[in-house]
């Protein structure tokens, strides 16, 4: 439950009132009490020490009517409610009545009892009664007998009702006061408390110009005052953000029409397309009516319309050219000047023809540039005269940079889509002719082959040694033509996408004991062929053609190259064990010679198409220099690679990884793609 | 006859109707003697005011109260005709009698008792067993116009031959043979002074005797038991006329036949009928004129 502080205030001060006001009054009201009953007793004391005196006689002479007729007298007092006088054993004497009922009788109580023991006044309150008694002297000190009174204390406690009475309806007038002044001090206070909570809520809700009219001269003054002046510096920063929201609303609205510009200009490289939606773009902002954008033609002498919006006839744009740009004219100086031109009164303007025609009262032009030149101007134009703000010559200025951009760029790829036209083309004639070329050598190469192998065999009559060994020389020459041919044709099929890998499963022992066989022939040199495999190598899934294409070029390469010494084939599982290799393993081949080496500075080229290393290489050994290139790619086809190792003079090692488990055909073709 | 006549004649017969009133319209003064007459006058007024009422006819228009201090000023009020019925018991009555020439008329049932008498008594312990201890002792009497408390019980004392002397305090001394006496004014305070050994003995009628001794009567002995006397006697003056006095006696005698004369009677001291004196009760009484006179002083 929420309490208002006015509430809060006149609770507390009422509580305050009660609990002081209650705390006094309960405090003389039992002062009053005790000082009411305190006086009744000295007064009961008083007058039955006054009775007594006046029986002292009586009881003296022992005269019991008299003695009656003063108690008697004594009743005068209402409070006295009974007057007994006793002797010295405690018998009554009398007890006021004309009966007398009480005569003889011994009193046994208490009080009594206490009063035949006391010296002098004893008092006692039992009940509703005050009970006075003591012993009755003669002036010799004599004690005659005793006397009891028993006074009411009705009267007193009436006496107290009222004084509580009293004391109540002071303490709750006393209250009521209080509640009625705490009331108006708690308004005094809440009031302008609520005006302040009034004015703070107005403020926090925007309403700055609100002030508050509270003139005190205490705290609530001076936070009245700091409040206003809160206000006041609140309105000020208002304004301020205000003007800094435009302005930053205004950056966004330009870098939010830059970006968007440039994702139009990112999204497409159609240059008139391009245009178009930064020209759209520019007039969404709102500040034109009309726009359009013209651009330098090749020729770099005319200024050609290639987009335009909102004007009321399109045809006068597109057919209006700005052919001199030495001529003075408002274009050229644009083109000149480099910077936004800003005319506010076009109808005024010298120049400016096509938006004087459409109204324009209006205008900027600003150039459109790329980093190194002006190629075009931004034409933009208001039907309704205004004033251009800093800000927006300044955006404008931007936006002519991006269109300059998107020119430059729908140029450049104008220009590139055309060079990449033309190496297509070239291209295409290339191929046809590597395809028509190889066609038409391995023709006659393989007839020369078989016809010199004719004439080898003897076939066609004897021939005599010298002559066999021309024909070894030819058919030795025609054979490695027919393999150039075939590599280039294999070479040309690669680069043409044409070659995939056929997947099986390959036994390794058996692919190298067949590969081994092949090459169980005289090498005719000084030379060696090694083979370092261990037993029991894996199965594993690859192509068995293109493999031992690989292994056979890098073989042929080495014997080639290498005149004395070794050449040494070994092949590994590179992951250790079988098991791993027919799970995730590699095989790895390695073909080392001690020939002559692969200068440093070719090695990055060695697996190039038409490269043999170095000049030395191609030209003591022949070939087109497509082997290697060709390995790499039957390398990679197999989702392998190929490293080289190599030092002038001391020799080549080449290694070939391939995976055990292959990838799927199709993985390793999209990947070769 | 006009009117002015008319008015005239009812006037001057309406003056003729009141004129006995204004002339013999008197009040019925009935006497008494106490020392409290604010008391007395209540308790006597609404039979004084019943028995004018009565006597209507014989000229009393109202009943009043007249208290003297003494039987001295009663016997005057009664000479100079300021009294006509004096009530008392019959001592005092009889003592004015002797002063003013007062006649008796009648017996008063007070309080319901026709006759009492009065008993001399002492503690057990006080070694007086007969009248004749008494000498040198002294007792205590109520008052001095008490017939009960003191004329009766003197008298016995007086007849047995005791020789009795009025003291002023208990304590005065006695000569030898002689009996002290002292006035209690109340016989509660006889009785106390008796059990207190204030006095040796003491008087009161028999009736009161056992009241006021309550729980001591054990501790008490009787000396002496008087002869019975009237309770109360009504007196008249002497010079009251005899018609009068008949009818007085006539109406005191039927006052106890009507509702009203009985609860005028319950009012006044529980009064339960008027009658006539017995003679033989008041025999000893008449018989004490001496001895009255020398009570009052006459002698």
């Amino acid at each position: 439950m929420k309490l208002n502080i006015r509430f809060k205030l006149v609770a507390f001060a009422l509580i305050i009132a009660l609990l002081a006001g209650g705390g006094i009054s309960l405090y003389s009201i039992y002062q009053g009490r005790e000082r009411i009953l305190a006086t009744f007793e000295k007064e009961a004391r008083e007058i039955t020490g006054l009775i007594s005196g006046t029986i002292v006689d009586d009881l003296y002479v022992l005269d019991l009517r008299s003695l009656r007729h003063r108690l008697q007298s004594a009743r005068i007092n209402p409070d006295i409610r009974y007057t007994y006088v006793t002797d010295l054993q405690g018998l009554v004497l009398s007890d006021a009545t004309e009966e007398n009922a009480l005569r003889d009788q011994r009193l046994s109580d208490s009080f009594s009892r206490e009063v035949l023991l006391s010296a002098g006044w004893i008092s006692r309150v039992e009940g509703d009664l005050l009970k006075v008694g003591g012993p009755v002297f003669l002036p010799d000190g004599a004690r005659l007998g005793h006397l009891q009174v028993g006074y009411s204390l009705d009267h007193a406690y009436k006496a107290v009702r009222d004084t509580t009475r009293t004391s109540l309806y002071i303490t709750l007038i006393g209250v009521g006061v209080g509640a009625f002044l705490a009331f108006m001090v708690a308004t005094g206070f809440s009031r302008p408390i609520w005006s302040l909570a009034q004015a703070a809520r107005e403020i926090g809700q925007g309403k700055l110009d609100t002030r508050l009219m509270i003139d005190r001269g205490d705290e609530l003054g001076a936070l009245a005052k700091s409040i206003n002046h809160m206000a006041e510096s609140l309105q000020g920063r208002e304004a301020e953000a205000k003007r800094a929201k435009e302005a930053l609303e205004a950056r966004y609205t330009e870098l939010e029409t830059l970006q968007q510009m440039s994702q139009t200009i990112l999204n497409s490289l159609d240059l008139e397309t391009v245009l178009q939606g930064a020209l759209d773009k520019v007039l969404s902002l709102g500040l034109f009516d009309l726009g359009a954008i013209r651009v330098l033609d090749r020729s770099r002498t005319s200024l050609e319309p290639v987009v335009s919006r909102g004007f009321r006839d399109p045809k006068a744009v597109r057919t209006h050219r700005v052919r001199d740009v030495t001529t003075g004219k408002i274009i050229d100086r644009v083109m000149a000047l480099k910077e936004p031109l800003v005319v506010e009164d076009v109808q005024q303007w010298d120049g400016l023809r096509t938006f004087k025609s459409e109204g324009a009262q209006s205008a900027i032009v600003a150039p459109v540039r790329t980093e190194e030149e002006t190629v075009g101007v931004l034409h933009l134009g208001s039907r309704t005269p205004r004033k251009f703000q800093p800000d927006e010559v300044r955006l404008l200025e931007a936006i002519g940079s991006q269109i300059g951009i998107a020119v430059q760029k729908a140029r450049l790829y104008e220009q590139t889509k055309q060079q990449a036209l033309e190496l297509e083309k070239a291209n295409n004639v290339k191929d046809e002719m590597l395809r028509f070329v190889s066609h038409e050598l391995k023709t006659p190469v393989n007839a020369v082959i078989g016809y010199a192998g004719m004439i080898r065999d003897k076939m066609l009559g004897e021939i005599n040694l010298e002559q066999g060994k021309i024909l070894d020389k030819v058919m030795g020459r025609s054979r490695e033509l027919l393999g150039m041919i075939n590599s280039l044709l294999e070479a040309t099929r690669i680069e043409a996408g044409a070659v995939k890998a056929e997947s099986r499963e390959v036994g390794l022992d058996s692919f190298l004991d067949e590969l081994r066989a092949s090459y169980d022939v005289p090498l005719g040199k000084e030379l060696s062929l090694q083979w370092n495999y261990p037993s029991g190598l894996p199965a594993i899934r690859t192509d068995a053609g293109k493999l031992r294409h690989i292994l056979q070029n890098l073989i042929n390469n080495a014997i080639k190259y290498t005149d004395k010494g070794h050449v040494l084939v070994s092949a590994r599982i590179g992951g250790g064990s079988r098991q791993q290799a027919e799970g995730s393993g590699q095989v790895e081949f390695q073909v080392a010679d001690t020939g002559i080496g692969i200068p440093e500075q070719s090695l990055p080229f060695i697996f190039e198409m038409f490269q043999q290393g170095d000049g030395l290489r191609r030209a003591h050994r022949g070939g087109v220099g497509l082997g290697l290139y060709i390995v790499k790619e039957f390398t990679e086809i197999l989702g392998g690679k190929i490293e080289v190792e190599s030092e002038t003079g001391k020799g080549s090692t080449f290694t070939v990884t391939i995976p055990c488990a292959p990838k799927r055909i199709d993985e390793i073709e999209e990947e070769a793609w | 006859m006009t009117k002015r006549m008319l008015s005239w004649k009812v006037v001057f017969i309406t003056g003729l109707l009141l004129l006995p009133h204004l002339t013999w319209a008197k009040p019925l003064r009935i006497g008494s003697i106490s020392t409290e007459p604010a008391a007395e006058i209540k308790e006597f007024l609404p039979f004084a005011s019943y028995l004018a009422k009565q006597l209507q006819s014989e000229g009393f228009d109202q009943g009043k109260v007249v208290v003297a201090k003494s039987m001295p000023e009663m016997a005057a009020f009664l000479k100079e005709g300021k009294v006509d019925l004096y009530i008392d018991s019959p001592f005092p009555t009889m003592a004015v009698s002797r002063l003013s020439g007062s006649k008796l008329l009648l017996r008063r049932w007070k309080k319901g008792i026709g006759e009492y008498y009065s008993v001399i008594f002492t503690r057990t312990d006080s070694g007086i067993n007969r009248l004749e201890d008494l000498k040198g002792k002294m007792l205590a009497f109520e008052e001095p116009f008490s017939s009960s408390g003191y004329f009766v019980p003197k008298m016995a004392l007086m007849q047995e031959g005791l020789k009795l002397v009025a003291k002023k305090q208990p304590s005065d001394p006695l000569a030898p043979g002689e009996v002290g006496y002292v006035f209690s004014l109340e016989d509660e305070n006889t009785m106390l002074w008796v059990l207190r050994g204030k006095v040796v003995a003491g008087a009161m009628d028999h009736q009161k005797y056992p009241n006021e001794a309550r729980a001591n009567l054990n501790s008490l002995k009787i000396l002496h038991k008087t002869l019975s006397f009237p309770r109360q006697i009504v007196s008249h003056r002497a010079d009251l006329p005899g018609n009068l006095v008949a009818k007085i006696k006539e109406t005191l005698i039927k006052m106890d036949q009507s509702e009203e004369g009985k609860k005028v009677m319950q009012k006044f001291e529980r009064t339960s009928k008027f009658d006539e004196i017995p003679e033989a009760s008041m025999a000893p009484l008449l018989k004490a004129g001496k001895f009255i006179d020398a009570e009052i002083g006459l002698r």
